[in-house]
């Protein structure tokens, strides 16, 4: 009855049909003609940058951002490969992320699931102090970092680049934690009583089932340590320890641009991205609804 | 069920073995990295870290640094190379914990706030008990980094602020380059008419021509930037006005009317005559400040850019014409120029006083300043070594005379005094409407020197 009493009211408040596909039609335009500004927004910068990183410097500064290169001239890379000690800042650069990346889950893990599923005097409040660091600019902490570091004859060398973060950082332990305590409980309960002990829960029971979050941090330490710039850059002292970041940087001066240079260093910086990205994708999808879902 | 819990089973065995294996590997590989490469060379040598910021001049250094570890076998000298805009502040952050560079580049814009942190080593016994000639160095230069008769550096360079001009362009439009230009703020003077005569909108007219279109220019005869050192310092100084009085003034010395009619006439060159590309053109606060006249001027937009001669190495590999050097126009009140050098300084932490020390003199040398003035480097800081460099540049195409013909003009410096560093992005900043728009310029020059006032009464 209801089906036969709202049909007609649809159809004498519906418009012409001519008239609705016109609407339609001018939905969509003005949908995907939105959507493709935006694409274009967020593309433009990648363009550009492709196309200036096969130009010669002189060719760059004389055509448009935006018009294609003449010739594939592909001098800029053979410059930055082959002459710049790239090579070498891309080795410091896998190497300090790598082990960035590796001691912050590793402690990552420990310190969430302490904090997630055993019980300790405080451990709260300790959590709340720990996640209260989140507040704190990173370049609060540059000075003392650094007195630190030449404290111990770090200053210039591969630990002092990475120490500071490789125990773990509030962001991913919050992550984490947040994912531990939201397992059924009922798992681990069960395998106390079963006698095991707080290391093999850890290892055989939590960490398989928290694949997605462990690599969800992992993601994150990787893309932080890559792009990490600012402590790098006080941190060392040499052209022998930089890493990418801080070696791009170093090819734009007020004093002499290269911007073909740079461009292409950054193109060149973003394959290993480009590459976990491509090998990860599922996973970063996945993540991205682990931690965007209030769990 | 069961094929989920067998996955899990595989899983929990390889993760923690997997995890090891790659925290292992991360491990040995740091530790085998960090001790290989130790800031020590374990055979009793004397490492010493030489901070500079990166240009064409890092190549020539190292040169000159090979030769200085020939000489001294007991010391390796690092030269660390950093962008500009993150040079003084890693060097800061690096000082206030007692750390940074034992030897390290300063340029003017430095000197106050370093001096006033106390991490310029001051060199005067040395100088005196190695017996060096001060007198063989430009004698400004030598004065610049002179305070309360305490010497910080010696000088290893200097430069001057000219315009360098697209030789093919000059050719295709027949001009002649004129023996002397002069300007004024009243009428522009012959300066004027040359940048009317360069100038060319795009049906080929001049802005001589009275069929000249000013709202469809093909190329301005030069470019404005809202810069002080190679932007309105050197204007400034010829129309009688200083940024300062002397240095470490705590007081502004332009506001005043000929400050007013100085900014009022380049902004005039942009929006009454069209002879100077928009401010707009010049990025951000009509600045120059990530090198758009550099970028103007190899896209054929400006004829010339008016720029430091640091910039002389870069430039040829940015365009694709061949490049000429004129010197300022004279103003009203004679022919000046901003001179401005740099020192080396050592830093009062360093451990390693005496390589330092040993590094210092070796860099202030006339055989150290050779191999960088014959190098197209540097205008070496010992005026007798100044010919090598303007004949590289004449046997590579460019003639860069002017340059060195402008050092023996009336000179004003970079104003040096604390505070300056903020004052001059504050000068910036509230000068940019009059940049960007051409309106309003008393009212924004007088607004920049009050807020320039304040930052220096304040600094300390």
């Amino acid at each position: 009855m209801a089906a036969t009493t709202l049909t007609p009211t649809r159809r004498s408040t519906a418009a012409p049909a001519p008239l609705k596909k016109t609407v339609r039609i001018l939905k969509y335009v003005v949908f995907y003609g939105c959507l493709t500004l935006i694409a274009l927004v967020f593309l433009a910068p990648y363009v550009i940058a492709f196309f200036g990183a096969f130009k010669s410097e002189a060719n760059l500064f004389s055509t448009a951002p935006w018009s294609p290169p003449h010739s594939l001239y592909t001098g800029n890379f053979k410059t930055i490969l082959f002459s710049d000690d790239f090579i070498r800042y891309l080795g410091n650069t896998l190497l300090v992320t790598c082990a960035l990346t590796a001691g912050q889950v590793t402690f990552g893990v420990l310190s969430a699931y302490a904090f997630a599923r055993l019980e300790f005097p405080g451990r709260d409040a300790l959590f709340a102090v720990y996640l209260a660091t989140l507040m704190v600019p990173n370049v609060v902490t540059i000075v003392p970092l650094y007195t630190m570091m030449r404290q111990f004859h770090l200053t210039n060398t591969y630990w002092a680049i990475f120490l500071p973060y490789v125990l773990g950082v509030p962001y991913t332990i919050f992550l984490m934690r947040q994912y531990f305590r939201s397992l059924p409980s009922e798992v681990f309960a069960a395998a106390r009583v079963d006698g095991c002990s707080e290391w093999t829960i850890l290892t055989r029971i939590l960490i398989p089932m928290a694949k997605p979050i462990i690599v969800t941090a992992t993601l994150i330490a990787f893309v932080f340590g890559w792009n990490n710039f600012l402590w790098p850059l006080i941190v060392t002292d040499s052209n022998a320890k930089q890493v990418l970041t801080v070696a791009t940087a170093g090819l734009q001066s007020a004093f002499n641009d290269q911007w073909n240079l740079v461009l292409a260093a950054s193109l060149v910086s973003l394959v290993p991205l480009l590459v976990i990205f491509a090998v990860f994708q599922k996973h970063i999808v996945r993540s991205l609804q682990l931690t965007g879902v209030n769990r | 069920m069961p094929r989920t819990l067998m996955h899990r089973k595989r899983l929990f065995r390889a993760s923690p073995r997997r995890l090891a294996v790659v925290c292992g590997c991360a491990a040995l590989l740091v530790s085998a990295a960090a001790c290989s490469s130790s800031g020590s060379s374990g055979s009793g040598k004397i490492n010493l870290t030489y901070a500079q910021w990166v240009t064409p001049e890092n190549t020539g250094y190292q040169k000159s640094i090979n030769m200085f570890e020939k000489a001294h076998p007991n010391i390796h000298v690092t030269i660390e190379s950093i962008a500009y805009n993150d040079y003084q502040p890693k060097l800061t952050t690096q000082f206030s914990s007692g750390g940074g560079p034992d030897v390290y580049w300063v340029n003017t814009p430095m000197i106050a706030s370093w001096l006033k942190d106390g991490v310029m080593e001051d060199l005067t016994a040395k100088i005196k008990a190695a017996g060096i000639n001060m007198s063989q160095y430009i004698p400004t230069l030598v004065s610049l980094h002179q305070f309360g008769g305490k010497i910080y550096g010696l000088p290893k360079d200097w430069d001057t602020i000219a315009y360098y001009y697209n030789v093919n362009y000059f050719k295709q439009h027949h001009i002649a380059i004129p023996s002397s230009l002069t300007w004024n703020p009243a009428n522009g003077g012959t300066w004027l008419s040359f940048l009317k005569e360069l100038t060319v909108d795009a049906s080929g007219h001049n802005a001589l021509s009275p069929q000249f279109n000013s709202s469809s220019v093909a190329t301005y005869g030069t470019d404005v930037p809202n810069e002080m050192q190679w932007g309105f310092e050197p204007y400034l100084a010829e129309n009688g006005v200083k940024i300062i009085n002397q240095p470490y003034a705590k007081t502004v010395a332009f506001n005043t009317p000929a400050a007013q009619q100085t900014f009022q006439f380049l902004a005039d060159l942009m929006y009454k005559y069209h002879v100077a590309a928009p401010g707009s053109d010049l990025g951000t606060n009509a600045a120059a400040n990530n090198n758009e006249d550099q970028q103007l001027f190899a896209k054929g937009k400006v004829a010339m850019i008016e720029n430091g001669d640091w910039i002389t190495a870069g430039l040829p590999s940015s365009v694709k014409f061949p490049i000429g050097v004129l010197p300022f126009p004279a103003g009203p009140a004679g022919k000046w120029t901003v001179l401005n050098g740099l020192i080396d300084s050592i830093n009062t932490h360093s451990p390693n006083q005496q390589a330092a020390w040993e590094l210092e003199q070796w860099l202030g040398s006339p055989a150290s300043q050779k191999i960088m003035g014959a190098g197209g480097y540097i205008w070496p800081g010992i005026p007798s070594l100044d010919p090598l460099m303007a004949a590289y540049w004449k046997a590579h195409g460019m003639d860069i005379q002017p340059f060195l013909t402008e050092a023996s003009w009336n000179t004003v410096f970079w104003p040096v005094t604390p505070g300056m560093n903020k004052a001059q992005l504050d000068i910036a900043n509230l000068l940019a409407p009059a940049y960007l728009t051409g309106k309003n310029v008393p009212q924004a020059v007088s607004a920049a020197a009050r807020q320039a006032g304040d930052d220096l009464a304040t600094a300390g």
